[in-house]
């Protein structure tokens, strides 16, 4: 299989038709940046999507009656840190802002696989990896 | 013989015209990914990491089929 690609590429690169080695290496790189980043964002953008929830069903929890309800049943210090956790998980929800964050890398992410496409067009079939 | 054109024949790009597309595309890619940091989004060195031993895997696999 090795030597019949290479005799296609040597036969292709005699008629000029080919592009040459450092351009493939550089669409190469090029392809795997694009699946690297596309990973890279869909993860990132997971991990916010990920923070977002837990903030939003913790603040849910504390608002609900029966959490309010059983807040007054527990003793004084345990009830000021219970406000005190709501309190930061307020503040993390407000500057952290994973909502528009996940949003916004959701939507790179998807842009990188729509550039993947491109460059997958750009890589000669028929030839191996650098 | 008929490989060898058949590969030519597919092959139709030129180094000038994909060098160009490339650094396009590239640009696009650049374009886009620095929305991330006007969000204020951290940089993860160790998911870079593991993203990049995931995508080579996946990118030779497809290119070798």
């Amino acid at each position: 299989m090795d030597s019949e690609t290479t005799s296609n590429e040597e036969a292709a690169n005699q008629a000029g038709a080919v592009p040459s080695k450092t351009t493939r290496n550089e669409v190469w790189q090029d392809l795997l940046d694009a699946a690297r980043l596309s990973r890279y964002y869909q993860n990132l953008a997971d991990r916010h999507q990920r923070r977002r929830r837990t903030i939003q069903f913790l603040l849910l929890a504390a608002a609900t009656s029966g959490i309010a309800t059983l807040q007054d049943l527990l003793p004084d210090p345990t009830q000021q840190i219970a406000a005190a956790a709501v309190a930061i998980l307020v503040v993390w929800d407000f500057f952290g802002d994973h909502a528009r964050k996940a949003a916004v890398l959701y939507a790179i992410r998807l842009e990188c696989n729509r550039l993947e496409s491109p460059w997958q067009k750009l890589w000669p079939p028929s030839i191996e990896a650098p | 013989m008929a490989e060898a054109l058949a590969a030519i024949n597919r092959s139709a790009l030129d180094d000038a015209e994909a060098i160009r597309q490339c650094e396009q595309l590239g640009q696009r890619l650049n374009e886009i990914t620095g929305q991330a940091g006007l969000v204020g989004v951290e940089v993860d060195e160790d998911l870079n990491r593991t993203c990049a031993e995931d995508a080579y895997k996946v990118v030779e696999e497809r290119n070798a089929t």
